[in-house]
């Protein structure tokens, strides 16, 4: 469903962000990205998303590729960054409504969405306010509303659990589950370990901009838990460095 | 003192790479370059209104008015140009949070920011006075360096006070604006109000000019009345060290005293300006379906007219040229038109009088800067970056097009043009609905901000929104120049035909160019 294959992306001033990356994330699964800050997960998860250039290698979306045909890859994904910035001119319906109509959904299909999404999130009776005067939850919560009622085939998330009470929290990760279970793939990252090992179907570590590890959760971990997993990879590659 | 010192700094940074887009050397020049350009038309814009007093006062032996009429004009001016900036900047909660949590007072965080501003008007009413002193010499005014010398120090402490008088109408706009938050309708009727106010003394100036000989006696009598301080700042010019250091005294304590008061109230009102209230009333009913092309035209609409700094810096062309169509009709019998009808072709003066305004409607140079942080949403939907600029360009189009048709059949009743006459003006609003959102998105590409704080910033001191205003106005002026050398040879109309056709092709040539740098450029940002 989505494939980054030999992905190289180095900034100006010659930082090299992502050094040669590649993964899949297969139609039904969850994929956690866990890496330290800098690593280089958020510059990967933009690069998918197509909102950042890369300079070599390829991404695809259910066979569309993000830097060739990004208009038709891009209507078969949903991305929501680590501090989902919204239109504060807009009330929240009018997000929605704008996003829904980016994404050509039809006005009926449309309204059921939203209904279940924001009712879920508890966000309906907020809708009608402008979104300059949501907390830093609520934006979340829009973003999350705005990004499921595409149904997405890829739903790519930077850090989505920052700033999500637990009831919400509890509720994306139901809404993760249920968008897999209708062949959905979702490629995340998060620092909360314990999430990343409880959701995920596979996990990926970066560091340093490589992929270090990538497998299925239960291979990754052993009988370890994550964080010591993580911790001994860190480990390891601060002696190799 | 010396935390004051750098907050100070800070702002002053942050008030100079306001101009710059990006930090790459060759954008940092460009800035400086339309800099230059800033202060060039300023420079010519004062110098125009100085020769033109001077040449009325000196006969009269009033010249030492000169200065002093242009003082009171450039702390207009800087009201106009700072006034609305200060609202949106100095007393916006942006970045505030930080500023409130060090360990500085209020009064150093609101000194930090009315220093900004302070040198923003300082460098406006430098470039204001410098021509009015050179119109003096040139008219036979006294006392070379030493007036000199007293014109620029005497422009250092007036700074302060227009200062004051920004920073109080900005208070104002900016406590008004936290009462009818989420109005936009009020929002926009204030400001409404504001800009008449300030356009109405504006144009005040010209009939001051022509009577400038009978109210001689009057403006010297307000000057030891209301208007004192221009009248201390008069008798500073003159050498006088008793109203020099009045002067500075009325100008300099009023500021530390208006940045005090300013200091204790402006948590409150940064407070309640940063607090909203969100009802959750709301009740979801039916939803429509739109294009995408229509949700990105309707999502710009929405930021413009919701933001009243938006509307009323690049969309004031638009209301001007309806109220000048409107005017030429009202008064097509009186003297003045009568003698311009009689000096140029009236099809010209039509011309002039729709590009002008037309050409400061501008919505679209700052319209990519303005997306900023909220840029990802537009690059991760599925729409193209042509689709995106076509929106921005076309709003633009519907503002030119919406004043320029609106005011037109008041502006042929006017004058009392031909069918074909205002068949080429039609012709001409077409073209520049095209040119000026052409010329406004191909320089907001040129020059993004992407990192300001406040739309403020964007809107009143980005490169992109000065080359947008002042690019326009300079096309229309160099077109009236080429009327003078070739209209006499070309006639009115064969000349407006072929100005509207060389713009037609730079439009053409300027939108081929955005749309094919766009995706790349829009990519980097």
């Amino acid at each position: 469903m989505l494939s980054i294959q030999r992905l190289c992306k180095e900034y100006p001033g010659g930082k090299k962000a992502v050094v040669d990356l590649s993964l899949e994330v297969m139609p039904g699964e969850i994929l956690g990205f866990i890496g330290h800050n800098g690593a280089g997960k958020t510059t990967t998860l933009r690069c998918a998303a197509g909102i950042l250039s890369f300079d070599s290698g390829e991404i695809t979306i259910g066979g569309k590729s993000i830097k060739k045909d990004p208009v038709e890859a891009k209507k078969q994904l949903a991305f929501l960054p680590d501090n989902p910035d919204i239109y504060e001119f807009m009330t929240g319906i009018q997000f929605l409504n704008f996003i829904a109509d980016l994404y050509e959904i039809p006005g009926q299909e449309r309204k059921e969405r939203i209904q279940k999404y924001a009712d879920a999130f508890e966000l309906t009776g907020s809708l009608g306010s402008r979104v300059g005067g949501y907390s830093h939850g609520m934006r979340q919560k829009l973003s999350l509303i705005s990004a499921f009622i595409r149904k997405p085939q890829v739903l790519i998330l930077d850090e989505p659990f920052v700033g999500l009470d637990p009831s919400a929290a509890y509720q994306m990760k139901e809404f993760l589950r249920e968008l897999c279970g209708e062949g959905g793939s979702v490629f995340f990252s998060t620092h909360v370990l314990e999430v990343a090992e409880k959701l995920c179907d596979r996990l990926a570590i970066i560091r340093e901009g490589k992929l270090i590890e990538v497998g299925r959760t239960e291979d990754v971990v052993g009988n370890n838990s994550l964080e010591e997993v993580f911790l001994t990879l860190e480990k390891e590659g601060e002696q190799e460095a | 003192m010396k935390k004051t010192m750098a907050l100070i700094r800070v702002s002053f940074l942050g008030l100079l790479t306001s101009f710059s887009g990006r930090r790459s050397g060759k954008k940092k020049v460009s800035a400086l370059l339309l800099l230059v350009l800033v202060g060039a038309v300023s420079l010519l814009l004062s110098g125009v209104y100085s020769f033109a007093f001077a040449a009325v006062l000196a006969p009269s032996g009033l010249l030492r008015l000169l200065p002093v009429l242009m003082a009171g004009i450039g702390c207009l001016f800087s009201l106009l140009f700072t006034a609305m900036g200060a609202a949106g900047v100095v007393f916006s909660p942006r970045g505030m949070d930080l500023l409130f949590s060090l360990p500085v007072s209020a009064f150093s965080i609101m000194l930090s920011r009315l220093m900004a501003l302070y040198l923003q008007n300082l460098f406006q009413l430098l470039l204001f006075l410098l021509p009015s002193g050179v119109a003096y010499f040139v008219f036979g005014g006294e006392r070379g360096v030493e007036f000199a010398l007293l014109l620029v120090v005497s422009t250092v402490f007036l700074a302060f006070l227009s200062t004051v008088l920004s920073a109080l109408v900005g208070f104002l706009l900016a406590l008004v604006n936290s009462r009818i938050q989420g109005k936009a309708l009020l929002s926009n009727l204030f400001y409404l109000l504001f800009l008449a106010g300030v356009f109405y003394l504006s144009f005040q100036i010209n009939p001051l000019l022509q009577n400038l000989m009978l109210y001689g006696d009057a403006i010297e009598g307000a000057f030891s009345g209301w208007l004192f301080p221009l009248g201390l700042f008069s008798g500073a010019l003159s050498g006088d060290l008793g109203a020099f250091f009045a002067f500075a005294a009325i100008s300099f304590l009023p500021f530390v005293g208006v940045t005090w008061l300013l200091g204790r109230s402006c948590h409150s009102l940064l407070t309640r300006l940063s607090s909203h209230a969100a009802r959750s009333d709301y009740r979801l009913t039916a939803l429509k379906g739109k294009s995408p092309f229509l949700a990105l035209l309707k999502k710009e609409a929405g930021r413009f007219f919701a933001t009243p700094l938006y509307l009323f810096n690049m969309g004031l062309g638009a209301i001007l040229c309806v109220g000048l169509c409107v005017f030429c009709f009202l008064g097509r019998n009186s003297q003045e038109l009568l003698v311009l009808t009689a000096l140029a072709d009236p099809l010209a003066l039509a011309a002039a009088v729709l590009a002008f305004p037309l050409s400061l409607t501008a919505s679209a140079c700052v319209s990519i800067s303005l997306e900023g942080k909220y840029l990802w949403i537009l690059k991760e939907a599925p729409v193209s970056s042509r689709a995106i600029l076509s929106a921005k360009t076309l709003l633009n189009s519907l503002l030119i097009w919406g004043g320029g048709f609106l005011g037109l059949p008041f502006l042929c009743l006017g004058f009392s043009l031909s069918p074909v006459d205002a068949a080429l003006l039609m012709l001409l609003i077409l073209i520049l609905g095209v040119f000026v959102p052409a010329m406004g998105i191909a320089g907001n590409l040129l020059f993004p901000k992407m990192d300001a704080l406040s739309e403020a910033v964007v809107i009143k001191q980005s490169a992109s929104s000065f080359l947008g205003m002042m690019g326009g106005m300079a096309v229309a002026a160099l077109f009236v120049g080429g009327y003078f050398l070739l209209g006499s040879y070309l006639g009115a109309r064969w000349y407006l035909l072929a100005v509207s056709l060389l713009l037609g092709i730079v439009s053409f040539l300027l939108l081929s160019w955005s749309f094919r740098k766009a995706p790349a450029v829009l990519q980097d940002l």
